[in-house]
């Protein structure tokens, strides 16, 4: 009997990986999609495309530059400035865009962003962009400023 | 109340006028009687900063009304906050309260962690 509810368990235990599996699929899809459709890599977050719109108001040429620089309190920190248009360097840098707003990236920064979200956080203390979500991202100070990559 | 001794009585903490009509505005609308400030053990140096909505005040803490904009202190906090200037900040990059606090001996880069 025990070699049997062991049996009947691991049923369970491969329906239940089996329910997960069209749900990850789906998931994994939807991502491919969401990359695809924003140039890969930096992901802008709609708070984040709202908030550069807003500011564009005033300066149609304005852009989000995303750094990263050695430094804080874990090793990498995040470095955010608005520029304009005109500070890209088309040798060094990748645009992405989500309606209208700019992110720019230069490469070597790249290469600890990949597959980070640019977002525009607001609580009652405050508002600001921030890099959200950063996968390559292993530890990371309180206030998401400075982080370690894995 | 002859004999009446008139003391000066200086408010925990300053409130500039930019933060006074962010709170004001805050407030319109909401069903809170004031904006509650805490701290939270939380980010490299030790300590941040909360900040709620809050109905009523709690026993012992600290109330501070500047142009019926009106901050609640938790009591837990008092101590770290004391003197403090709360100011409003406002960015293109970023917006947000900031604590100008003299009991601050070490802070993180962003500000939003702090050591007392």
């Amino acid at each position: 009997t025990t070699l049997h509810s062991g049996n009947s368990d691991s049923k369970v235990h491969m329906a239940n990986r089996l329910s997960l599996v069209p749900s990850l699929c789906k998931n994994i899809r939807l991502y491919s999609n969401a990359v695809e459709s924003a140039e890969e890599e930096i992901i802008i977050s709609e708070s984040a495309a709202k908030r550069l719109n807003l500011l564009q108001e005033d300066d149609k040429d304005l852009i989000l530059r995303v750094e990263v620089d050695g430094g804080g309190c874990q090793g990498f920190q995040y470095n955010l400035k608005l520029e304009t248009m005109a500070d890209i360097d088309p040798e060094e840098d990748r645009v992405y865009k989500r309606d209208g707003a700019t992110v720019v990236v230069d490469e070597s920064s790249l290469e600890t962003l990949k597959g980070s979200t640019i977002d525009y956080k607001s609580s009652l203390i405050g508002s600001a962009f921030c890099v959200g979500e950063n996968p390559l991202a292993d530890a990371t100070c309180g206030c998401n400023r400075s982080f370690n990559i894995k | 109340v002859v004999g009446r001794k008139l003391r000066p009585s200086k408010s925990v903490m300053s409130i500039t006028p930019t933060a006074v009509n962010h709170i004001k505005d805050m407030l319109k609308g909401q069903d809170a009687a004031a904006i509650k400030i805490g701290t939270l053990r939380k980010g490299c140096n030790g300590m941040s900063y909360t900040m709620s909505y809050a109905k009523e005040k709690a026993k012992f803490d600290e109330e501070v009304v500047v142009d019926d904009a009106r901050v609640y202190i938790d009591s837990k906090a008092l101590m770290s906050i004391i003197g403090s200037e709360m100011d409003y900040v406002d960015e293109k990059l970023s917006s947000g309260f900031v604590f100008n606090n003299p009991n601050v001996k070490h802070m993180c880069a962003c500000g939003e962690s702090f050591t007392v």
